[in-house]
C-alpha cells in the first residue's frame, strides 16, 4: 500500500496538479471570459429576449445551418451566447449584445472557457481522445491515493489539527500534506468521482450501451433527453414562433415543478427546412444542484411539442452528483469553498510530491538522474503551471488584436504561449534545481501583478472603477490575481536560501 | 433567517472542531499548560455541535446544497482551529477556562 501511494502519486502527481489547478480555474471560468473578452463585460439585467428576433437576423450563413444554439443570458455570462455550424461544416462561436441582438467584435481568445476548461478535462491533447484517458488515470489514481492515504499516514486522524512548520522541512511538509488531505477530504473524494461519472459514457460504454443494443446516441438520448435532428427534407418551410415555444416549455416545465423554471437553450435544428426542430433545456438551474432536468422539443414548422423529457430519479441522482461538479449553480458561498477546496488539493498534491523528494534528498540528490528528472517535473508540474497560466494572462493583455504568426491567430498564440513559458519551466527547473522554486514564484507574483496592472490600462477598468460600475466578473480576478500574487511574493521570500552564517563571523573585528 | 442560519452553521463547524479537538491531550496541554488533563466529554460535544451544523444547512440551504456546504464548512472549521493551534494556542484559553469551572 505504500508503494502503492508513493508511486502512483510520483508518477501521476503532476497530472492530478494540473487537472486540480485547472479545475480550481474553472470555477470562475465565466469570470475569467469576462476579464479576457472585454467586449462580454456587460451588466446584466433580466430582459425578455425574442428570438424570433435573433432568428429573424441571422448572418446570412447561417440561415441554413443544421445547428444553431443560443445560450440565455445571465449575470455570470451577460452576452448571448451564438454557435452555430456553416455550411461547410465547421463551427462558428461568438456572442451577440443582450440589447441590440448585433454580434460582439470579441478579442480573439479562448479564455477560461475555451482553454483552462478543456485543459481540466483533456489537458488538451486531443490526438485520439488520449487526454480524456489520461485525465481518468489520474481520476481514478486519485480515488486510489486516497484511500491508501489513510493508511499509509496511520497517525492522520490521531494527528489531525497537528502542523508544526517550526520542525524540519520534510516534518513539516508530512503535517501539511496530512492536514491539507484530511480537511479537504469528502471534496477531494467528490471531485475525482463526480468526474469519472460525467465521462462514464467514454470510459465505461459497454454496460450502457448493452441495454440499447449497443446504440450509445439512443441510450445518451433515453438519460440526457438529447434529441437527433431527422436529416432534411429539402422541402422549405418558415419557423414558428420560437418564443411561444419557448413560453409553452417553460410553463410546462413550471407546472411540474411547482416553481418557475426557466431554459438555458434555445436550439434550433434544420433552420429554414421542413424538418426543423427546436429544443430547449434548463442546462444549469440557478437555484438547484441538479443539471438539466427537463428538455421540450417542438416541430419547427408547426410549433407543436413533440417531445416532454424530464429525468427519472435515478437520472436526477446521477444529475445532482454531476451538477456538484460543474459548480453552475447561483450558490456563490459554496463557489468560494469550492474555489479554497480547489487549492487545498493543489497543496494536498504538491505536498505529497515534495515530501517523495525530501525523504530522498540526502541519498540521490547528488547522484541519481531520476532524482534529478522527479524533482524538475515537480517544480515544473505546480509553480510552473501557475507561472505559465499567469502567462497565458499576460499574453492576452499584450498581443494586438491582429497579431499573427507563421499562420497562428490571436487565440493560438495565446495558447502557444502558455505551452512554451511551461516547457521553459521544467528547463529552468532541471538548470537550476531547488532554486527555481523561489524564482519561479518571484515571476508568478510579477506575472500576477502586471496582469491586474495591463488590464486596467488596457481596458481602463480595474479595482475601484470596476466596483462602483458594478462589473464584479473585474473586481474578482483583480483582487485575486492581487491575492495570489502576494501568496507568491510570500512564498519566495520564504523559499529564499538563508543567509549563511559563516561571514558574518568573520567580519567581527579581530581586536 | 436563512442567511443567519447559514452563519450558525459554520460557528457550530468551527465549536465542533475547536472542541474536537480540545478533546485531545496534546491540544489541550498547548492551550492549558502541562499539568492539565483533557476532558473526555468533549468529543461528544464536539461531534454533537458538527452533526448540528449540517441540521442548520440542511434548514437554511435544502438537503441537496447542505450536503455539499457542510463537509467544506468542517474543513475551513477544521483549518482555522489547526492554524489557531499552531500559531496562537493561547486565544482558545479563555474557552478551554470557562469549560474546566
Amino acid at each position: 500500500m505504500h508503494w502503492a501511494h508513493s508511486w502512483l502519486g510520483v508518477v501521476l502527481g503532476i497530472v492530478m496538479f494540473a487537472v486540480f489547478w485547472m479545475g480550481t480555474l474553472t470555477i470562475f471560468a465565466p469570470e475569467i471570459d469576462q476579464w479576457m473578452i472585454p467586449e462580454t463585460r456587460i451588466i446584466h439585467r433580466e430582459r425578455d429576449i425574442s428570438y424570433d428576433h435573433l432568428i429573424a437576423q441571422l448572418p446570412p450563413e447561417a440561415t441554413s445551418s443544421d445547428y444553431i444554439n443560443f445560450v440565455v443570458p445571465t449575470d455570470r455570462h451577460p452576452a448571448i451566447g451564438f454557435f452555430y455550424q456553416g455550411a461547410d461544416g465547421t463551427f462558428h462561436d461568438s456572442a451577440l449584445d443582450p440589447v441590440t441582438g448585433q454580434p460582439l467584435a470579441l478579442t480573439d481568445s479562448l479564455a477560461g472557457s475555451g482553454f483552462f476548461y478543456p485543459f481540466h478535462l483533456s489537458l488538451m491533447i486531443e490526438w485520439n481522445g488520449i487526454g480524456n484517458w489520461i485525465v481518468g488515470l489520474g481520476a481514478l489514481a486519485m480515488l486510489i491515493l486516497l484511500v491508501s492515504g489513510l493508511f499509509v499516514h496511520r497517525k492522520i486522524i490521531a494527528e489531525f489539527f497537528v502542523f508544526r512548520p517550526q520542525r524540519k522541512a520534510r516534518r513539516a511538509m508530512l503535517d501539511l500534506h496530512n492536514l491539507s488531505s484530511l480537511l479537504g477530504l469528502p471534496f477531494y473524494f467528490l471531485m475525482p468521482f463526480s468526474g469519472l461519472l460525467i465521462f462514464a459514457f467514454l470510459y465505461l460504454p459497454w454496460g450502457i450501451g448493452e441495454a440499447f443494443g449497443g446504440d450509445m446516441d439512443a441510450a445518451y438520448a433515453e438519460m440526457s433527453g438529447d434529441y437527433a435532428a431527422p436529416p432534411r427534407s429539402g422541402r422549405p418551410a418558415a419557423l414558428a414562433s420560437v418564443d411561444a415555444m419557448k413560453r409553452e416549455a417553460e410553463a410546462l416545465w413550471s407546472a411540474a415543478e411547482g416553481a418557475p423554471v426557466k431554459t438555458n437553450l434555445v436550439r434550433v435544428l434544420n433552420h429554414g427546412d421542413a424538418s426543423a426542430v427546436v429544443y430547449f433545456r434548463n442546462t444549469f438551474p440557478e437555484d438547484r444542484v441538479v443539471l438539466s432536468k427537463y428538455v421540450a422539443v417542438f416541430d419547427g414548422a408547426s410549433g407543436r411539442l413533440i417531445r416532454n423529457f424530464s429525468k427519472p430519479p435515478v437520472g436526477e441522482a446521477v444529475a445532482w452528483v454531476e451538477g456538484a461538479h460543474f459548480v453552475k449553480f447561483g450558490h456563490w458561498p459554496l463557489r468560494w469553498l469550492y474555489f479554497v477546496g480547489g487549492l487545498g488539493g493543489c497543496v494536498m498534491i504538491a505536498t505529497g510530491m515534495l515530501f517523495w523528494l525530501r525523504s530522498r534528498q540526502s541519498r540521490l540528490a547528488q547522484t541519481s538522474p531520476g532524482y534529478r528528472v522527479v524533482e524538475a517535473m515537480t517544480i515544473g508540474g505546480v509553480s510552473g503551471i501557475i507561472l505559465a497560466s499567469g502567462a497565458f494572462l499576460l499574453a492576452n493583455r499584450l498581443l494586438p488584436a491582429d497579431a499573427a504568426v507563421a499562420g497562428l491567430g490571436r487565440a493560438e498564440l495565446e495558447v502557444r504561449v502558455f505551452w512554451l513559458v511551461w516547457l521553459a519551466t521544467f528547463i529552468h527547473a532541471a538548470l537550476v534545481r531547488e532554486r527555481a522554486w523561489g524564482q519561479q514564484c518571484w515571476a508568478i507574483a510579477a506575472a500576477g501583478a502586471a496582469a491586474v496592472l495591463l488590464n486596467a490600462v488596457t481596458t481602463s477598468q480595474y479595482v475601484p472603477s470596476a466596483t462602483a460600475s458594478l462589473h464584479g466578473a473585474v473586481t474578482l480576478m483583480d483582487m485575486v490575481l492581487l491575492a495570489g500574487a502576494a501568496l507568491a511574493a510570500w512564498a519566495a521570500w520564504r523559499l529564499a536560501p538563508k543567509q549563511d552564517a559563516q561571514p558574518a563571523i568573520r567580519a567581527i573585528p579581530a581586536e | 433567517m436563512s442567511a443567519v442560519l447559514f452563519i450558525a452553521a459554520l460557528a457550530f463547524s468551527l465549536g465542533g472542531c475547536i472542541a474536537l479537538a480540545l478533546s485531545q491531550q496534546r491540544h489541550w496541554e498547548a492551550v492549558m499548560g502541562r499539568a492539565a488533563r483533557a476532558q473526555r466529554w468533549l468529543r461528544t460535544a464536539g461531534w454533537s455541535l458538527t452533526a448540528a451544523s449540517l441540521a442548520a444547512l440542511i434548514v437554511s440551504d435544502g438537503l441537496s446544497f447542505g450536503a455539499l456546504v457542510w463537509p467544506m464548512f468542517s474543513g475551513a472549521a477544521a483549518l482555522a482551529t489547526a492554524a489557531t493551534l499552531t500559531w496562537r494556542p493561547r486565544l482558545l484559553r479563555p474557552l478551554a477556562s470557562c469549560i474546566t469551572t
